[in-house]
Order: structure tokens, then C-alpha cells, then sequence
């Protein structure tokens, strides 16, 4: 037959569904896509030697004066003078002292507040309105108050550390507690539990992996209102170190504590990481 | 024991606009009866169950267990619900330990009723794993035996099979079943599973919407005990169209297709 149906198409038209192969994308650059532990190492680096990377050729080009940006050989030769003469280890040991009394004072107030706040309607209408209004009052400014009432003691730096940290500390306490389902506090009434012991027994473990990320967050918020404290009103510290760094324009000890503090923080909340991934084990594959 | 409810009435939402979930809803759970309540999303049936398990205040009416008004939850009444019935981080075993703790079995016996438990719902080797290393089907066995563990004469379950897969909550049916027919209770079990209710019930109660109340009281007279290969037979077919042809009706009226 002279006039058989052929399919023939006109050039250039691709049949529907058959795209051009073409090449995918890598895993990690896909949406939701995955990454290898190697590939995540180097990318990591990356952006730190990027950065790195940057400040020498800033430094180095002289664009700016050496007094305003020194090049990282010197920020870390001033930092490894300091570790000589021993003065750093001192001012990290008082920091992190106040660091941790503040911490703990506010931990220790919030969480058993938040789990009343969260669970029991006449504290959440008491105190739910007064510490969303605490909080958005800007802690900078009770910094003067602060050195009024307390002087440059170290009560006047545990008050703004804690108040940089307890207002919205309680708040999450709150959330967290809030999301331990009802149906466990349920359960544990029908065991005959009372509301006491099912708070204590029930709530609280239950909340408690939740509590810990909120603790890790404001573990970090303790960093910046300890500096706060510190460069206002102090004889000792990190903060206060950089302050008189400041008068001598040793802009080569600021930044350099500046990393020195970014690397301490990590450390903690890598500590905090861990042990909570260690601690609520039992969670599964749920909790990164 | 018995269950009672007259004239249940339970209201949510505020003075001005009342939500009635439960109103005018009269049931009587015989002591040892196997009771279902089914009913469309939102009609009431859970809340039903919080007022018998005293984790619900009613608003007016009669809750009666055993002839004696319902006050807050206790040790007599063992609830099972749909999820997050298990405290995530105890293991197994250690989750029906909590519970007889809580009700006042010693410590010496604790631990080996808590095996025997475990063992009775198949679940031996799993004692010392933890609920997120449980299968959803796992759990529920889990939170039946330690509910059972402390040997309450009352069980309310709420759609306890409700989140599992078709297969494991048909093995998990049987299994109730038989425990049922074993050691008898009084149970009140709500589902919207018609076919789970009629395979298990004495009695399978249609439940009306907003508000809440029972519309028909079907009495299962299917033999026991009940085995799977029963729910092919004529009386089983017909019985499940019968509660259907119920809950039909109620759900073309909810869905706004008539």
C-alpha cells in the first residue's frame, strides 16, 4: 500500500514525555536532596576558608589601615601571646562562671514556672501576658538601671543576663510543654495519678527533649547579654577584656576574642547537642 | 460492672455559643457486656467515653458505673486511646511497670506481671524496646497489656485500632477478642469501623450528630467465640448493612448530600 500512515514527525519536534535526557542535578543540590558525610566535611570548610580567604586579601590588599583590620596571622599570634601569659584562661574562667549561674538561675526558675504556665489555666492567665510583655521590652535598655541598682558588682551582670535570657526562656518552656500530648496526661489520671504527680511524672519527662533545645538557644542568648554586661560595667571577663582592648585600638585581641567567643559557644552547644541526642536516645531517628 | 449514661448532656464552647457534643444520650453497658458505639466524625462518641472514663465533666444528666455517679478517673476504668498511648521513653516492659507502680502493685511483683503481660499479647521479645522502635500495631499491644495489667473490671477504648494498617487491625481484633472471651469485662469500645464494631460487640450503638445521642441499639447475637472466618457469613453481611443503613442516613445529613 502506496498510502500507509507513517509516523514521521517534523524535525525538531520531540515526542511528548521523552524530554532530551538530560543531566540531573547532584543529590545536594536537588530539593530535599541528600549529601554525603565527605561532600557536607568540605563544604563546611569551605565557607570558613571563603571567608578566611576574604579578610587575607582584604587585609593584604591595604585597602584598609592595619590598625582597623590585621591580618589573621597577627589576630592569631595575639590570641597564642595571650594563652602564653595565661590572661585569657582567667578571663574565660570568670565569663563562664557568670555565664553559668545565670543560666542555671533562669533555667531553674523558667522550667518549673513553664510547666505550671503551660498546663494549669490560672498561672498561664497570671504570668503568659506579663512575660510576653517583659520580653519585648528591650533588655539594653535596664542596662543602666542595672549598674544604678547593682553597681559593677557581679549581681548587676547575673540581672541582665538573666533577664536576656528568662522572659523568653519561659515562653518556650511554655511550648514545650504544651506539646506533650494530652492523651499521656490522660493515661496517667486513669492510673489515679494526681495532677501533682502527673506533672512531675509525666509532663516534665515528657517535655523534657523539647526543653532541652530550648535550653541550647538560650545557652546562646547567655553569650550575648554576659558581653552586654561585660563591655558595660566590668573588671574582668571576656567582654570587659575587649573593652580595654578598644582604648589601646588592639583591634587585633578583639577580633580575635570575637573568634575565641564564636568558638566557645560552639563548643557548649555542640556539647548540649550531643548529650541530648545521648539522653533522649529513645526518641529514634525522629530527633537530629 | 455496669456503665450507665442518662440524659448525657455535655456542652463546650461558651455561654452564648454553646456546642453541644453530647445531648440527651441515654446508654446502659450491662457488667461483662462488649458495647461499640459508631458513629461519623464529630458525633460525639469520644466524648461519650471521657465522661464514662472521668476525664470529662458532664453537663447535665446521669454517668453511672456501677450505680454510683462518675467522679474524675480511677483504677476500676482502663482507657486505651488511638495515640500516643505510650510514655516514649520507657521501654516496653517499663511502661506496664509505670502503670502498676502508680496503682499500688509492690515491686516485687511488678516485674513479672509486667512479662506475663507482655507475653500474652505476643510481645515477649520485645520487653526492653522502647515505643519509637515499636510497630504501630506493637504499641497498641503493648498499651493493652498494660491496661489489663492492672486488672480493671471497666475498658474504655477510643478508636484503639483506628491509626493501623488493614491486616494488623484485623490480627489485633482477633486478638481483643480473645482476650475478651477469656477473661470477660465490661468494655465500651468506640470505632467508626463497622465492621470491627459488629465482629466484636454483644451490642453496636449508632451515635447521631451535633448533638450527640443514640439512634439505634443493635444486638450482635452472633456466636462465640467469634473467629475470622465467621464475618463471611449471611447473619455477619447482614447485620453490617443494618448498621450501615444507620450510619448512612446520618452521614448523607452531615455531608450535605441530600
Amino acid at each position: 500500500m502506496s498510502n500507509t500512515l507513517t509516523h514521521t514527525r517534523p524535525a525538531g519536534v520531540e515526542s511528548p514525555g521523552r524530554a532530551k535526557p538530560r543531566r540531573r542535578k547532584p543529590a545536594f543540590l536537588r530539593l530535599d536532596g541528600t549529601i554525603s558525610r565527605a561532600q557536607a566535611l568540605v563544604l563546611s570548610l569551605a565557607g570558613f576558608g571563603l571567608i578566611l580567604l576574604v579578610w587575607t586579601l582584604v587585609s593584604a590588599s591595604g585597602i584598609l589601615n592595619d590598625a582597623l583590620l590585621p591580618n589573621p596571622v597577627n589576630v592569631v599570634g595575639r590570641i597564642g601571646e595571650q594563652v602564653a601569659s595565661g590572661e585569657i584562661w582567667g578571663d574565660i574562667g570568670i565569663s563562664f562562671l557568670r555565664i553559668i549561674a545565670a543560666f542555671l538561675l533562669a533555667a531553674v526558675v523558667a522550667i518549673p514556672l513553664g510547666i505550671l504556665m503551660a498546663r494549669i489555666r490560672f498561672f498561664e492567665a497570671l504570668l503568659v501576658p506579663l512575660s510576653e510583655f517583659i520580653r519585648y521590652m528591650p533588655v539594653v535598655a535596664f542596662v543602666p538601671l542595672s549598674i544604678v541598682w547593682f553597681g559593677a558588682e557581679e549581681s548587676q551582670k547575673l540581672f541582665i543576663i538573666w533577664m536576656g535570657t528568662f522572659f523568653a526562656l519561659v515562653l518556650m518552656v511554655v511550648d514545650d510543654v504544651r506539646r506533650v500530648p494530652r492523651e499521656l496526661v490522660e493515661i496517667g489520671r486513669t492510673f489515679g495519678m494526681s495532677d501533682s504527680r502527673v506533672l512531675a511524672r509525666i509532663v516534665w519527662r515528657g517535655a523534657l527533649p523539647g526543653i532541652w533545645d530550648s535550653l541550647r538557644l538560650a545557652m546562646g542568648w547567655c553569650w550575648t547579654w554576659l558581653l552586654v554586661s561585660e563591655v558595660v560595667a566590668a573588671s574582668s571577663g571576656l567582654g570587659y577584656r575587649i573593652n580595654l582592648a578598644k582604648r589601646y585600638l588592639d583591634t587585633e585581641l578583639i577580633i580575635g576574642y570575637i573568634i575565641v567567643l564564636g568558638l566557645l559557644g560552639l563548643i557548649i552547644d555542640q556539647l548540649l547537642r550531643l548529650s541530648g541526642n545521648r539522653l533522649f536516645k529513645y526518641l529514634g531517628k525522629g530527633r537530629s | 460492672m455496669s456503665l450507665q449514661f442518662s440524659n448525657l448532656g455535655v456542652r463546650f464552647g461558651t455561654e452564648k455559643n454553646p456546642f453541644w457534643a453530647v445531648r440527651g444520650a441515654d446508654l446502659t453497658i450491662a457488667d461483662n457486656e462488649f458495647v461499640s458505639v459508631v458513629g461519623t466524625s464529630g458525633c460525639g462518641k469520644s466524648t461519650l467515653l471521657s465522661v464514662g472514663a472521668g476525664l470529662q465533666d458532664k453537663t447535665e444528666g446521669v454517668a453511672l458505673i456501677d450505680g454510683v455517679p462518675i467522679d474524675g478517673p480511677g483504677r476500676d476504668r482502663g482507657v486505651v486511646f488511638q495515640s500516643y498511648t505510650l510514655l516514649p521513653w520507657l521501654t516496653a516492659a517499663e511502661n506496664i511497670e509505670f502503670a502498676l507502680r502508680e496503682v499500688g502493685v509492690a515491686r516485687r511483683e511488678r516485674k513479672d506481671r509486667a512479662a506475663e503481660m507482655l507475653a500474652a499479647v505476643g510481645l515477649t521479645g520485645f520487653a526492653d524496646r522502647y515505643p519509637a522502635e515499636l510497630s504501630g500495631g506493637m504499641r497498641q499491644r503493648v498499651a493493652i497489656a498494660r491496661v489489663l495489667s492492672y486488672r480493671p473490671t471497666t475498658l474504655l477504648m477510643d478508636e484503639p485500632f483506628g491509626a493501623l494498617d488493614a491486616l494488623t487491625r484485623q490480627l489485633m481484633q482477633e486478638l481483643l477478642v480473645t482476650i475478651w472471651e477469656q477473661t470477660p469485662m465490661t468494655v465500651l469500645f468506640i470505632t467508626h469501623d463497622i465492621h470491627e464494631a459488629v465482629f466484636l460487640s454483644d451490642r453496636v450503638v449508632v451515635m447521631t450528630n451535633k448533638p450527640g445521642r443514640v439512634k439505634a441499639d443493635i444486638p450482635i447475637a452472633l456466636p462465640r467465640p467469634r473467629t475470622h472466618e465467621m464475618v463471611r457469613s449471611n447473619e455477619f453481611v447482614a447485620l453490617q448493612e443494618e448498621v450501615l443503613g444507620h450510619i448512612r442516613d446520618e452521614t448523607l445529613l452531615v455531608e450535605h448530600l441530600v
